[in-house]
């Protein structure tokens, strides 16, 4: 390592590093899929049941063009936002009421807790045959998974409030209502956010287990589909576009968090 | 002259799972208009509990509290949001009371600029330092223009250079805009320093031991008043009282 001596070694070193990080991690993807496709040519390992990139690709290329994977895509994503936005939304405004009545929130605790213990996939087909087979029972589904997590980890953040702030905005005479837009909303942009985040999985599990029960089309209906009839690059190629949707919506709430944490120093100082 | 405040035989009594605790029992005192008066006492023996009676954020037990003026409090931490920048922080009062007219918000510009933070005015909290936060904090209480402005502790949070400044400004600020204060504080040198008059609070369950007029000359402010002679003749004259009310125990 080359001694540090200036800003301008600092800032090269720091942008070396930067580049050497995306390098590695660039080349962990390569030989990933470079060795799966070496090993599956070499018939070191079983190309029925493990597949290998190049079929995949190749499966994926014809699914493009006959237009059936945008359909599946968009259907699942379609149900996944539906989950996941009345999910946290619902999550938060419950969340609220038990925040503004204390006693509420007791009475309803034990209940919450026996909620969240519960494995919320054993529900999912009752509750399929209670919402219908369609897209409605999988979006319930869906935010059966992410409402109690909402509700329990924004009830909690609501309460861990410093309670100075409450007491300065009550010496103003500020109504509940005031202290919940003004301070206990505002206090918490950062933690619902990591809400989200948590959801956007929890969404997605609900959505293909879901479509792995009932559904004719969707993410979840290719890969169950695949592995009934043994085409495991079908199955793969649903996992690995999975994989890419949902760390496209996770960078999506990444840009939301970096707006609000600008958003908390001064504009002049930014641009210097 | 009318009283700003009368606290009339004020007893206050808690009650929880271990059972009742008596924080204060009797206290009469009052605070006149543009007299800066502070409260005394050893730690713990509820000076902040006579504040959040005061400003009605708990009611008394026993008693009467009668009030003829506008309130401001100012506290120890000084509770800036760390999302508004510091126009919004002062401005949260007026935001409040749905209050906010071209007038109000020019009064507020000239806060700021009379007390030198108008550049700062798009600065976020983290931004700043103690002092600074200090001062905005007492301008967010200005803001509405209260008669009496509550300070509970309002320096201990400072290092102790920050805190001779910024009890300076504060007293100023205080005497410029006429205002009065009742100064909650267990600093016997702060109190001397800034007050006309000192009530000095017994442990609990706390009642109003003694009161010290303080004869400083007007125009007088904390730096004067530390360098006269009558500073440390009033200081020994408080702690052995504190003193001796702790012996007592």
């Amino acid at each position: 390592m080359k001694k540090i001596n200036s800003l301008s070694d600092y800032q090269k070193a720091k942008k070396k590093r930067k580049i050497t990080n995306i390098i590695i991690q660039l080349s962990i993807l390569v030989i990933f899929f470079g060795g799966w496709e070496m090993l599956a040519n070499f018939n070191i390992i079983n190309e029925f049941l493990i597949s290998k990139p190049s079929a995949i690709y190749n499966l994926f290329i014809t699914y493009i063009a006959s237009g059936q994977l945008m359909n599946h895509i968009g259907i699942s994503v379609y149900e996944t936002l539906l989950g996941l936005i009345i999910g946290t939304v619902l999550g938060f405004i419950i969340a609220t009421i038990l925040y503004l009545s204390d006693r509420l929130a007791q009475i309803l605790d034990p209940y919450l807790v026996v909620l969240n213990a519960l494995p919320k996939t054993a529900l999912a087909p009752i509750l399929i045959i209670w919402a219908g087979t369609g897209v409605r029972g999988i979006v319930v589904v869906s935010i059966s998974l992410s409402i109690v997590i909402t509700i329990i980890s924004c009830y909690s953040y609501f309460k861990n409030i410093d309670e100075s702030l409450i007491k300065m905005m009550k010496t103003f005479n500020a109504t509940k209502l005031q202290i919940l837009f003004k301070v206990i909303y505002p206090a918490n942009i950062a933690n619902l956010l990591s809400v989200i985040k948590i959801n956007i999985g929890l969404a997605w599990i609900g959505v293909i287990v879901g479509e792995f029960l009932v559904s004719r089309s969707g993410i979840g209906y290719l890969v169950v589909y695949g592995g009934q009839v043994f085409r495991l690059d079908l199955v793969m190629m649903g996992v690995i576009i999975l994989s890419i949707i949902a760390l496209l919506m996770y960078e999506i709430v990444n840009l939301i968090e970096y707006y609000f944490r600008r958003k908390k120093t001064h504009k002049k100082r930014l641009d210097k | 002259m009318q009283h700003l405040i009368t606290l009339n035989n004020v007893t206050k009594s808690f009650f929880s799972d271990h059972g009742q605790v008596d924080v204060l029992k009797n206290i009469t005192f009052h605070v006149n208009e543009g007299e800066i008066v502070a409260l005394i006492g050893p730690s713990g023996c509820g000076k902040s509990t006579i504040l959040n009676l005061i400003s009605s954020l708990e009611s008394p037990s026993v008693g009467q509290i009668e009030k003829n003026c506008v309130l401001g409090y100012m506290f120890q931490k000084d509770n800036l949001m760390p999302w508004r920048n510091v126009f919004d922080n002062i401005k949260i009062g007026l935001e409040i009371k749905k209050s906010i007219t071209k007038e109000n918000i020019k009064y507020l510009n000239n806060l700021l600029d009379k007390y030198g933070l108008s550049e700062f005015k798009d600065y976020y909290p983290n931004e700043l330092s103690g002092g600074m936060r200090q001062r905005v904090a007492l301008i967010r209480t200005l803001a509405l223009n209260p008669d009496l402005l509550l300070l509970d502790e309002p320096f201990s949070a400072l290092d102790s250079q920050t805190r001779l400044y910024v009890q300076n400004d504060v007293h100023d600020i205080i005497h410029k805009e006429k205002k009065a204060a009742l100064i909650v504080t267990h600093d016997i040198s702060e109190a001397v320093a800034l007050a006309d008059r000192i009530i000095l609070l017994s442990a609990r369950p706390c009642s109003v031991k003694q009161e010290f007029v303080l004869d400083f000359p007007p125009n007088s402010n904390p730096l004067t008043r530390r360098e006269s002679e009558k500073f440390s003749l009033y200081f020994n004259l408080v702690y052995k009282e504190l003193n001796n009310h702790e012996k007592d125990q």
